[in-house]
């Protein structure tokens, strides 16, 4: 896989952030300590929330 | 054969004493998770304590003469600049290039000195990826081409944060009322902020790799609990003095939360790896917290790393791991060979440490290799100058962190000075390195040297003395000390209005200090005290100076002083180990069994790994007829240090005579049998008590004698000395005695409080009617000046000999490396049999006696008093 497509991957895997129950975690626009620690994917959601 | 993943995780300047609290109050359930699955332990760092000499260290196993990182900052010769230290000058392989050689999928992120990033088969991301890239104010993506390959550098700015993301409400737990600052005064918000965004864009690609690429080793490096520490421990729980109310309150949150922020990253990573994975959580250091901490340091460079506390963290979690179980005697070097042997790879026999094998629960067979260094294959590894270094690297900007956090003194625009500063370093640490690992040759040469480029400053002085001090060195010891009082007594004009100002002051406690310990050293304790209440005077709460003044008085025998002293100590600090354990021998020898209980057992409360503490502990319980209990601390001392041969003794005779377990008794037994090649004999008393009859005694039983012959046979002793000089200068050099390993060698009883710990002495002592000993000498020594004997009867000597005697008495009861079998000159001329015998049963050997009895020329026995 070439990077661009890495790089839309991670894009399409930040819409979907869910808990290990399946559940959506809601990603709050200021941001939080524990979306942070979700590593790469609370991030990218973190800051398409941000920008909407 | 299946590899085994292990994430290793690098946490800078954690600490257990920090986290214990937050574990407890469920505030770190990760971490929680991983001590309740896992092994966990303290774990011993290295001088000098500075991060990018640590770290390598612990991906090499390696002390820093090896590996080469010495400091923070390098010099380039060929652009004649100053360069963060770079992965090129490391000099030996890393476990990331050893995994990958031996077919592991590697990833390496943030490690200290790892730019240029090397090219694994993995992704590398250098230490200077995370660092913040802001320009003008305006936050620039990662800088320099800090990843390898190359092309993630874009996908990874996808989930890159800088210091302007991190912004109120995210804060608000490190610091709850953050509104009420104003940060146009106060930036240390922005220093919360830069850490989380730091340590955030290493974890972020750490779990990207985790969800995306092949991996068998990962290693990931997280550096804010140190930067917030430094900036932040002042304002932590219990409120010092010189903090204000408002201060404390704005900020007394940052390190839990740094904490607590580190455990829900911990938490996510072990979730990504899976249950397969073996988890190692390890930091460098810890840090000082509570009474411990210090508000103001030195004035030299990297002074911050006074602020370390000497025990770091470890902790390991995964499949055939042993679960819920503490470890001891961990350091920084032992987790390379931990890894490799946990993968049952070969350990380098070039490495400095050993593999923890009390963490499996079935430990591996360990194989060895020369080095990995000369076994080539596909590593990653880059040579030097292999990749250029851009030339808009080597600005100061990009040390501004470093020289922001007290880690370097600032270049400034004087590139000569700031080169010869930076190589300036670069040998003091080398020098220190050297010291830690005891090649004291080594260390005093480059202090000296730097003494000699730098006499202006007293640190380097300091140090050679020290060295000096360790080598038994103790008339070059007090030059040094005298040069450095002499620089004292010079700048003490200085302070006269036309005098020049001085950069470098000379600390006078320090040089107090070691001129008091080099009067120990020297057996002159009287002397050492009083320099030791000189310096307490000047600083009465400094709890080390008590510690030493009561091994001065120990080694007087006054022990009611020495306990004083000790006690002293422990009102100043409550945590001060060898206070505790000085204060349990003297109630043990003040027969006080119960109070040696108590202070040993606060010796290993705060730091279990000291073997002498668990055995004063089982000496204290064996006398308050506690066998079981006894059992478990002799044991316990015997797994930390299996040299205690007075340990080993104390179970064998437990086991004789109170706790019937026939297969330890054996297996001691054993042991001690196996293992006498550590073990040095010595023949000891006051001159002319008969030792060199015993030597002839011992060489008759088939002892091989360490003598070197230069002392010939003579009228006093015409079967000859047995002498070896080198034994004269034992308090300047011991070095000699790895050449007595298992050997019997000669040594006066005045001498023998000079013995290092390092041995197990077996020392048959000749008693001798005193004056029989002391007629015999005058007539030697008559004889060898060709006057008449004196026929006045010195009693002063004799009263000097019966202290000595004392002194030597009560120091085997101090010591558990010493054994002492007293053997009477008078009753073996008298009756041979019944003192060869002793000596036969005392060293273990089976002898012949009637063979023995021959050496025994009664016609020698010149000097009978009746």
């Amino acid at each position: 896989m070439k990077i661009k497509d890495k790089m839309d991957l991670v894009q399409q895997e930040s819409l979907h952030l869910n808990d290990e129950n399946g559940n959506p975690i809601e990603v709050p626009k200021e941001g939080a300590l524990g979306i942070i620690a979700l590593g790469y994917k609370g991030i990218v959601a973190w800051k398409k929330n941000r920008e909407l | 054969m299946k590899k085994r993943k292990i994430i290793l995780i690098g946490w800078d300047a954690a600490d257990w004493k920090l986290m214990n609290p937050l574990i407890d109050s469920g505030k770190m359930p990760a971490l929680s998770k991983m001590i309740d699955n896992g092994c966990m332990g303290n774990i011993s760092t290295l001088e000098p304590v500075i991060s990018p000499i640590l770290w390598t260290s612990i991906a090499t196993g390696k002390t820093g003469d090896k590996h080469g990182i010495l400091g923070f900052t390098e010099t380039d010769e060929i652009t004649k600049t100053i360069l963060p230290s770079l992965s090129t000058s490391r000099k030996t392989k890393a476990i990331w290039n050893i995994l990958q050689q031996n077919g592991y999928k590697t990833h390496q992120i943030g490690w200290w000195a790892t730019y240029p990033p090397e090219k694994l088969n993995g992704i590398s991301v250098s230490d200077l990826y995370a660092k913040p890239n802001i320009e003008k104010g305006v936050a620039q993506p990662s800088m320099l081409e800090s990843v390898y390959p190359a092309e993630f550098k874009e996908l990874f700015n996808l989930f890159r944060l800088t210091p302007f993301d991190i912004d109120g409400p995210l804060l608000l737990p490190f610091v709850p009322r953050a509104g009420e600052i104003n940060q146009d005064k106060d930036r240390k918000l922005t220093h919360i902020a830069e850490a989380i965004a730091e340590s955030s864009n290493c974890h972020s690609i750490a779990t990207w790799i985790l969800e995306h690429e092949e991996w068998d080793f990962l290693t990931l490096y997280l550096k804010s609990i140190d930067t917030l520490c430094h900036r932040f421990m002042k304002y932590h729980p219990p409120q010092l003095q010189e903090i204000s109310d408002t201060e404390f309150n704005q900020y007394n949150q940052v390190i839990e939360g740094i904490y607590i922020f580190y455990d829900m990253m911990l938490e996510r990573l072990i979730k990504l790896a899976g249950p397969e994975a073996t988890i190692i959580l390890v930091s460098d250091h810890g840090f000082k917290s509570g009474n411990q901490r210090l508000l103001a340091n030195p004035k030299e460079p990297t002074a911050i790393a006074y602020d370390h506390r000497p025990y770091g963290v470890f902790c390991i979690m995964g499949p055939g791991i042993k679960k819920d179980e503490r470890i001891f005697g961990a350091s920084l070097l032992d987790v390379v060979p931990t890894i490799l042997s946990a993968c049952q790879i070969p350990i380098g026999n070039d490495m400095d440490g050993k593999p923890l094998q009390q963490v499996f629960e079935t430990p591996h067979k360990i194989s060895f290799v020369d080095s990995w260094d000369t076994i080539d294959g596909d590593s990653g590894i880059v040579s030097p100058r292999q990749t250029t270094i851009p030339k808009h690297f080597t600005t100061k900007e990009e040390l501004q962190q470093l020289i922001d956090l007290g880690y370097i003194d600032d270049p400034g625009d004087d590139i000569k000075l700031a080169i010869e500063n930076t190589n300036k370093e670069s040998k003091f640490n080398l020098a220190r390195i050297h010291m830690f690992s005891h090649q004291y040759q080594k260390a005093a040469s480059l202090f000296k040297e730097l003494s000699e480029d730098f006499p202006e400053e007293p640190r380097f002085k300091t140090r050679l003395a020290s060295v000096y001090q360790r080598m038994g060195k103790t008339e070059k010891c007090q030059q040094v000390i005298d040069e450095l009082n002499a620089m004292a007594a010079a700048q003490g004009h200085n302070t006269k209005k036309d005098a020049p100002k001085t950069k470098w002051k000379v600390p006078l406690h320090v040089v107090l200090f070691l001129e008091g310990n080099n009067l120990l050293a020297q057996d002159k304790p009287l002397k050492a005290i009083k320099i030791f209440e000189k310096l307490e005077d000047s600083m009465p709460s400094n709890p080390r100076i008590n510690v030493q003044k009561a091994r001065a008085y120990m080694s007087m025998l006054k022990y009611n002083s020495a306990q004083r002293e000790y006690e002293k100590s422990l009102q100043k600090d409550n945590e001060n180990i060898a206070a505790w354990v000085g204060l349990a021998n003297c109630c043990l020898i003040d027969k006080k069994y119960e109070e040696a209980a108590e202070a040993a057992l606060n010796a290993i409360g705060h730091s279990y790994f000291y073997p002498r503490a668990h055995l004063i502990l089982g000496y204290a319980l064996l006398n308050l007829h506690d066998y079981e209990n006894a059992i478990h601390a002799f044991e316990v001392s015997l797994a930390q240090n299996p040299g205690l041969t007075s340990a080993r003794n104390h179970l064998i005779s437990i086991y004789k005579n109170h706790v019937e377990n026939p297969e330890e008794l054996q297996k001691h037994l054993d042991f001690i049998k196996n293992n006498s090649n550590n073990t040095v004999i010595i023949v000891s008393g006051i001159p002319r008590s008969g030792t060199s009859l015993m030597m002839q005694i011992l060489k008759k039983a088939g002892y091989s004698i360490l003598t070197d012959n230069k002392r010939n046979a003579d009228i006093n002793n015409p079967k000859g000395y047995f002498e070896y000089e080198q034994v004269k200068k034992l308090t300047q050099d011991n070095s000699w005695l790895d050449q007595a390993r298992g050997k019997a060698v000669k040594i006066v009883s005045h001498l023998l409080f000079q013995l290092p710990d390092n041995f197990n002495y077996k020392i048959i002592f000749m008693n001798r009617d005193m004056k029989e000993i002391i007629h015999s000498q005058q007539k030697m020594i008559s004889e060898m000046n060709g006057t008449k004997p004196n026929n006045a009867y010195p009693a002063h000597l004799e009263i000097a000999f019966r202290k000595n005697l004392d002194r030597v008495n009560k120091w085997e009861d101090l010591k558990s490396n010493v054994e002492i079998q007293y053997i009477n000159y008078n009753l073996l001329i008298a009756d041979p049999a019944k003192e060869l015998l002793k000596i036969s049963t005392f060293l273990d050997k089976k002898m012949d006696i009637s063979n023995l009895k021959k050496v025994i020329d009664v016609n020698l026995y010149r000097s009978k008093t009746i």
